[in-house]
């Protein structure tokens, strides 16, 4: 393949120059994703157990929501019955404390269970907001923005990144038969960062693809789906307000129940039918919902190991609650049509939410190989700018480019640092650190190393210290506050501890690089 | 006579004409698909969902090639007529299916 030789070099400096603007936005997105793999079993690890009486089994679930409507009415309007109850999620039955909630993550509820005697016990469960604030920082890049408005920013930055993705494939792609895996770690700088960022782009190239065209996907979809409605809706109004898959269910259910005389199923009854209906699929929640005026709703989320889902931990349906009829397949793991189906897999390839727990540690390797990639993108283009200068006749840094290679320092230890502290000031006050004082730390970390790394000709260095001292800190922490059997535990401790040793070895590395220019 | 090299003066018109004129044509084409296909705009629809899938894959192409242009200017003519043209069909359309649909 050959590319014309204007082309390659007008591709080439649009891939170096979109590449190093969007580089350190991307940096936080796909470090902060990478650890949002785990989002759920980190939040779980983060939050304090509650204790409650052992959960009623499912065929008594109907007499605890019986007395759990009486004593609390409030929870009619919503409320989830927990099909596999377990030692993270021990209600049978739970409600939302407070009605707003929007987004993505778990939100606080009362849990009721019922104690020997037969009467309602409750309690709050407030599940830690450090690991949603880490999914955040991912959706918005880190910018600290209004979700809506990081959104469009974020869409524009990985507009950028697709444009950078294209660019660099097409000028690379010839010379990379060549010479994919010759990485020359010796001789000089710029061919070292330039072999790295060559072999990580070409190995994760399929990745990179999923992930550009998802996430404009994720910024644009409201925008698009808008100018749809206007232009292609023929039923005015059809289009507007309310949940979407609520409007899909509502819309099923609305037709057959002008009168709800029939009596509600019970949950055991739907899980029995949910089995006939759709064996492999495994309910995890049954979520009621009541509007006024409206008939009850179920939307049921579960798993299935063998196929692609559509969230990012769960497949969903939707069953009419009075007669157990499914209404909506569309998003049943299994049982999509082949349109819906393909279009599942392009989400399920961003979330990670196919092949279980491989897939989502295959995920967290690439994600942080994603985030290295941009790390390296920005050290070549250093490299090269400083051998250019060197050429020139030019004996120190331009201001231009120690202002990146600074800049790139301190964004990235910033963000690595940043989610460290999160996670050990999780682990230190769990009760103390809501999603406002998570998102406070996290910023307050984030810039302080920043301008740390940009203050003086010192500042890398310190910030790289810092970085070392908060890893191997949390890794502390961790091994301190945990020693328990959890997985989770384990796991975070080994990866900050091998942060903690690579950001020690990138301390040694610069004091001799530092030694060698002050000779 | 040999053509003169590409080069990437002008970036920034040739960016915004892919940004600009570009959303509006890759929406345009959206729009015209959605037409021939009969979609109805609902999200919950398989037709609506690939066609904002589309949407987004025009977009990022018109963004890659916009810079292969000479000049801004061509990327703004180009890209703007097509667009001008394709929402003109979807304007006519519309129309046909509103005076069919009465």
């Amino acid at each position: 393949m050959k590319l014309r030789a204007d082309i390659a070099k007008l591709y080439r400096e649009i891939h170096s120059w979109v590449g190093v603007v969007a580089g350190l936005f991307l940096f936080i997105a796909f470090y902060a994703g990478a650890i949002s793999m785990f989002e759920p079993a980190l939040e779980i690890w983060l939050t304090p157990h509650v204790t409650l009486p052992p959960a009623v089994s499912l065929d008594r679930t109907p007499e605890l929501m019986e007395k759990v409507f009486a004593a609390h009415p409030e929870s009619r309007k919503a409320y989830t019955i927990v099909v596999s109850p377990d030692p993270d999620h021990p209600a049978r039955m739970v409600w939302p404390l407070t009605a707003s909630h929007h987004g993505h993550g778990s939100q606080s509820v009362v849990m009721a269970a019922l104690d020997t005697q037969g009467s309602v016990i409750t309690t709050q469960h407030r599940p830690s907001s450090v690991a949603q604030v880490i999914d955040v920082l991912h959706q918005q890049m880190g910018l600290p923005l209004p979700h809506e408005i990081a959104m469009i920013v974020m869409g524009f930055i990985v507009l950028g990144y697709a444009v950078a993705l294209v660019s660099g494939t097409l000028v690379f792609l010839p010379a990379l038969a060549r010479a994919i895996f010759a990485v020359r770690l010796e001789g000089s700088v710029r061919r070292k960062w330039l072999d790295l960022h060559n072999l990580l782009g070409f190995c994760s190239l399929p990745f990179h693809i999923v992930m550009a065209l998802t996430s404009v996907v994720f910024a644009f979809h409201d925008v698009i789906f808008t100018v749809q409605a206007e232009f292609l809706s023929h039923e005015q109004g059809e289009v507007h307000g309310g949940r979407r898959d609520e409007r899909a269910m509502g819309s099923h259910q609305q037709t057959m129940h002008s009168a709800s005389e029939n009596r509600v199923l019970a949950p055991a009854e739907i899980v029995t039918i949910l089995r006939r209906e759709a064996p492999g699929f495994t309910p995890d929640t049954l979520e009621y919902s009541h509007r006024a005026g409206a008939p009850l709703m179920l939307r049921i989320a579960g798993h299935d190991p063998a196929h692609v889902m559509r969230g990012p931990n769960s497949g969903f349906t939707a069953m009419d609650p009075y007669t157990g009829r499914l209404l909506w397949r569309d998003y049943l793991p299994g049982y999509q049509s082949a349109g819906f189906g393909a279009l599942t897999s392009f989400f399920a390839l961003h979330f990670g939410s196919y092949g279980g727990a491989p897939i989502r540690w295959a995920y967290l390797v690439l994600g942080f190989a994603g985030a290295f990639l941009f790390y390296t993108g920005n050290r070549l283009w250093i490299a090269v700018r400083r051998r250019k200068e060197k050429a020139t006749g030019i004996e120190t840094e331009t201001r231009g480019t120690l202002f990146l290679s600074r800049l790139t320092t301190g964004c990235c230890l910033g963000c690595m640092t940043g989610i460290a502290a999160l996670l050990g000031g999780a682990l230190l006050a769990p009760l103390t650190l809501g999603g406002s004082q998570a998102q406070f730390l996290y910023h307050g970390v984030f810039w302080a190393m920043l301008l740390v790394a940009l203050a003086a000709p010192w500042g890398t260095k310190l910030a790289l210290w810092l970085a070392t001292c908060v890893h191997g800190a949390l890794a502390v922490v961790v091994l301190y506050k945990g020693g328990q059997s959890d997985v989770t535990n384990w796991s975070v401790a080994a990866i900050a501890l091998v942060l903690t040793l690579w950001l020690f070895s990138l301390t040694r590395q610069a004091d001799m690089s530092h030694s060698a220019t002050a000779r | 006579m040999k053509e003169s090299p590409l080069t990437n003066k002008g970036w920034a018109l040739k960016t915004l004409a892919g940004l600009i004129p570009g959303a509006a044509l890759s929406l345009g084409v959206m729009v015209l698909l959605g037409h021939v296909c009969g979609s109805t705009g609902n999200p919950m629809t398989l037709s609506a969902q690939w066609l904002m899938w589309l949407a987004a894959l025009v977009w990022v192409v018109c963004l890659n090639v916009c810079l292969l242009f000479r000049t801004g200017l061509g990327a703004w003519l180009c890209f703007g007529w097509l667009a001008c043209l394709v929402w003109l069909i979807n304007t006519l359309m519309s129309g046909f299916n509103a005076a069919g649909g009465s």
